[in-house]
C-alpha cells in the first residue's frame, strides 16, 4: 500500500494510493503511516478514496495507527468507498471515527474525536 | 480412496466456482480477485460481489493465519454455487484443527471504549458470522470443512453487541 503525505493548513493528510488494504499490506501500511504522520501535527486525516477493498486486517491496521497517534491527536477518515464503508459500519467502528465525505470537509471541520476517545 | 466432500454436489451446476490455491497472503488476494470476476460474469450484483469478497477474504485469511500458522503452507480449496439468490460455500483446508474457541463471535466495540483499548483484531469472525447463515464446521480425516450460505441481501444491522456475543449458533 503506497501512501502519500500532504500538509493542509497544519493538518497532515495521508492519502492511500493502493486499491486494497488487506492482510498482504497491513503491516507495511502501519509502518509507512507512522512515518508520514510525524509527531507534530495535532490532526491527521486518512484519505481512503482510492481503497476499493479492506479486510479485517486492514481495519485492524487503521485502528492500530489511530492508537499509535496517542490520546491527544485527532484522527479522522475521509472518502470511504462503499465496500470499505460497509466494513466500518458492520463492525461498528464507524462510531469510533469521524468520517467525512471529502478531505476538504475533514480539514475544515472542528476537531471532535479527541474529546471522546 | 478417501471421500472428499468438495467433490460431492455442485458438479454439473452451471454457476459453480472451484478454487484451489496455496495458503499464502499473495495467493489469497489473487483468489479473491478471480472470485469477484467470476461472480460478475455470472451476473451477480456488484454490492453482493463485494460482500462475498469480504466474507471469503476473512475465511481464507483465517486459514492462512491460523490453520497453517507455524506449519508448511498447504492448500485451500473451495466450492461456491449460486443457488436461489444465495451463494452456498464449502471451504476446505488440511491445516491444523480449528480450536474449541473456533467459530468465535468476534469483536465489537462498546460505546465507552477508550482509544487505547480498541481491538485491532477479531473483526474477521464477526463479519463472517454476521454476513453468513448456516455456518457449520467439521473436521473429517485431517481436513477442516467450513460450510456456510451467503444470502444475497443486506442483513439488518445487529441491534446490540450483546446479541452477537450470546448467539453463537443460528
Amino acid at each position: 500500500m503506497e501512501l502519500k503525505q500532504e500538509n493542509i493548513g497544519g493538518t497532515v493528510v495521508v492519502h492511500c494510493l493502493g486499491e486494497r488494504l488487506d492482510s498482504l499490506v497491513a503491516i507495511k501500511f502501519k509502518d509507512e503511516f507512522r512515518q508520514l504522520a510525524g509527531e507534530d501535527a495535532q490532526r491527521v486525516v486518512l484519505n481512503m478514496g482510492a481503497v476499493k477493498f479492506m479486510d479485517s486486517s486492514g481495519l485492524g491496521a487503521v485502528v492500530a495507527v489511530f492508537k499509535l497517534l496517542g490520546p491527544d491527536r485527532v484522527f479522522d477518515l475521509a472518502c470511504l468507498t462503499p465496500a470499505v464503508d460497509r466494513v466500518f459500519r458492520l463492525t461498528r467502528m464507524d462510531s469510533v471515527f469521524s468520517i467525512f465525505d471529502s478531505v476538504d470537509a475533514a480539514v475544515a471541520a472542528p476537531p471532535k474525536s479527541a474529546m471522546f476517545i | 480412496m478417501k471421500m472428499d466432500m468438495l467433490s460431492i454436489g455442485g458438479l454439473g451446476h452451471k454457476q459453480t466456482i472451484y478454487q484451489s490455491f496455496c495458503a499464502s497472503d499473495t495467493a489469497t488476494r489473487q483468489a479473491l480477485t478471480d472470485l469477484s470476476q467470476k461472480l460478475q460474469e455470472f451476473g451477480v450484483d456488484s454490492d453482493e460481489v463485494e460482500k462475498v469478497e469480504t466474507i471469503l477474504a476473512e475465511v481464507y485469511n483465517n486459514i492462512v493465519e491460523h490453520a497453517f500458522s507455524g506449519v508448511a503452507p498447504g492448500v485451500v480449496r473451495s466450492r461456491m454455487t449460486v443457488v436461489d439468490a444465495a451463494l452456498k460455500c464449502l471451504v476446505a483446508d488440511n491445516g491444523r484443527p480449528l480450536p474449541e474457541s473456533g467459530l468465535l463471535a468476534g469483536n465489537l466495540v462498546g460505546p465507552a471504549a477508550c482509544r487505547k483499548d480498541l481491538p485491532e483484531g477479531g473483526f474477521g469472525w464477526f463479519l463472517i458470522r454476521h454476513l453468513t447463515r448456516q455456518l457449520y464446521h467439521q473436521r473429517v480425516g485431517g481436513t477442516n470443512y467450513l460450510e456456510f450460505v451467503i444470502p444475497f441481501e443486506e442483513p439488518a444491522k445487529c441491534p446490540t453487541a450483546l446479541r452477537v456475543r450470546t448467539r453463537l449458533c443460528d
